[in-house]
């Protein structure tokens, strides 16, 4: 359990650069990451987790992640593409098992219980909608029980009551968790630190309670004005 | 995966029946052939023909069944396409071009799938170059692919034929796909490559299955994506090739088993395995009998033609059925 330390990050993907001087993420923290379209954060979080060759250095501990092996990586990291997909009609339970440590079964059901996955155990994954379908591989990401998850938009697709539930989750989860968010109001109420990304350069670094219009505004482009807007909670 | 479902009697009950199935059809096909041989009245003579000609016909028929079921099922893995086998990837056309070279310069038959295997290696490479783009292999850029592939080893092989004249008998008996030609050398080899590949292929089930998800989760579960598949171009194209050299090229039945074998035992990679070996070694026995006993005449037709006229069709029914879901991968 240690924490992430990047320096001189640079990673070059086609035309894309993304540049990223320094970076401490300390274990069990909560972090964000945002900005526009192809701004960089899933190369970021690809890189993090030493899917992506890179110059500069990724550090977890004092070990750099790009001398890890593929399989010490997927003890240490849980990642999540943008756009999972599996080729055969696996069931829902192959397909959250595997990569899972079998030695904690219990942790196992606790996870098909917090992705509501038990009624559809041994429904092929080819039968199930796009969100449920989201809801299975995430379960799997999370099954992986590695302490740092690195998520590229877990909740994209996912019904309200489902990205409530997970993202309560996420945020008790003594591990180390980088989400890709797009929704700030959403992302504001459940982590605690945000780095905004701006054309493959860190814009910002902040806690949430620094995050306010004015960097909203710098970050997107847009006019952003504070107003009321609804709170969803598992607890009712 | 195979060990998730159902009591552990039931699973063996599964492993038993894809154990017995090929050897059943097998026994039944001893049976069939332009001559009439009765297992229960056996002559000398019948005795003679089972011995001599049926019994390593039906043997070596089961063994290039179930190389060619197995390397379809890896095939469609690796290239993330459900079109792909042996013949629509192109590895058995290209194979053939080595094959053809080793016949026609008269090398010596050791030679002929080792020539096999490399310019199978070659072809397939090609394929693959062509058909993925960052990481991501496109299904019908594939296929396309596989079919000029075919077509260039088809003018490669006709040239051969027209530069070696002497060699043109054998090579055209060859490259109709059969079973003409059997000796228990030939059924060692082809053995043993079977069973040192699908050993090999079992003992990596879990990685096989993680192979199933996307390039980028497969990483992230701790498997070496591109070694992984490199790996497993060898294997299987080494199976298609071995059975190329020694049967010419037998198109379809790596196409038509993963799919019936998944559509049954679903998709765990080393059910899929087990049971593609097991349902093509049947596959391809029933198909040489059907071809050896179709003739009223005592003729036989070359197994190729039986397996291209099922696969053929099967190979249209996926493009109809799943057309949106193929161009959309």
């Amino acid at each position: 359990m240690y924490d992430l330390r990047v320096s001189g990050l640079c990673v070059e993907r086609g035309g894309f650069r993304l540049g990223l001087s320094r970076l401490f993420i300390g274990y069990g923290e909560k972090v964000a990451v945002m900005g526009e379209n192809g701004s960089g954060k899933s190369t970021l979080l690809l890189s993090l987790c030493g899917m992506l060759s890179f110059r500069g250095e990724v550090l977890y501990g004092d070990k750099p992640v790009s001398a890890l092996s593929f399989r010490e990586r997927a003890r240490i990291f849980s990642y999540l593409p943008q756009n999972p997909e599996i080729l055969f009609p696996y069931t829902v339970e192959e397909i959250v098992s595997l990569g899972f440590d079998r030695s904690d079964k219990d942790f196992l059901k606790e996870v098909f219980s917090l992705f509501e996955l038990e009624a559809m155990k041994k429904a092929r994954i080819t039968e199930l909608s796009g969100g449920e379908k989201k809801r299975v591989f995430i379960a799997r990401a999370v099954a992986q029980s590695a302490p740092i998850l690195f998520l590229d938009e877990p909740t994209s697709s996912l019904d309200v009551r489902h990205r409530v539930r997970f993202l309560e989750y996420l945020k008790e989860l003594k591990k180390t968790v980088c989400c890709v968010m797009h929704d700030v109001n959403e992302a504001l109420r459940y982590f605690d630190r945000f780095l905004f990304l701006k054309k493959g350069e860190l814009v910002y670094d902040l806690k949430k309670e620094e995050v306010n219009e004015e960097v909203l505004s710098d970050v997107f482009d847009v006019a952003v004005s504070s107003c009321q807007c609804f709170v969803f909670s598992c607890s009712r | 995966m195979g060990d998730s479902k159902g009591g552990g009697g039931v699973i063996k009950k599964r492993y038993l029946f894809a154990l017995i199935l090929p050897l059943v059809v097998g026994g039944v096909s001893l049976f069939v052939g332009s001559v009439k041989v009765s297992p229960f009245h056996l002559t000398g003579e019948g005795l003679y023909i089972l011995k001599t000609f049926r019994f390593p016909r039906v043997v070596f028929a089961l063994i290039n069944g179930a190389l060619l079921g197995v390397s379809g099922c890896v095939y469609q893995l690796i290239l993330r396409n459900p079109l792909a086998d042996g013949f629509t990837t192109g590895a058995a056309g290209s194979s053939a071009v080595g094959a053809v070279v080793a016949i026609s310069l008269g090398l010596p038959i050791g030679y002929v799938p080792v020539l096999a295997l490399v310019s199978g290696l070659l072809g397939l490479f090609l394929v693959y170059r062509i058909s993925s783009r960052g990481g991501l292999i496109n299904p019908v850029t594939m296929i396309l692919a596989g079919v000029v592939v075919n077509i260039i080893s088809s003018s490669v092989i006709g040239f051969l034929k027209y530069a070696f004249e002497e060699s043109v008998t054998a090579v055209v008996f060859w490259l109709m796909g059969g079973f003409y030609a059997v000796s228990y050398s030939k059924i060692a080899f082809a053995f043993l490559v079977f069973v040192a590949g699908f050993l090999f292929l079992i003992s990596r089930g879990s990685t096989l299955d993680v192979l199933s998800f996307d390039d980028l989760s497969a990483k992230s579960m701790g498997v070496d994506v591109d070694r992984m598949r490199l790996v497993l171009f060898v294997v299987s194209t080494l199976f298609v090739a071995v059975s190329v050299s020694f049967c010419g090229i037998i198109g379809f039945v790596g196409l038509i088993v993963p799919h019936i074998v998944r559509a049954i035992f679903g998709a765990g990679m080393r059910d899929n395995l087990l049971f593609s070996a097991s349902f093509g070694a049947s596959l391809l026995c029933l198909s040489d009998a059907l071809s050896r006993s179709v003739i009223p005449s005592g003729g036989e037709l070359p197994v190729g033609i039986v397996t291209s006229i099922f696969g053929g069709g099967f190979f249209l029914y996926l493009l109809i059925r799943r057309q949106r879901e193929l161009w959309h991968v």
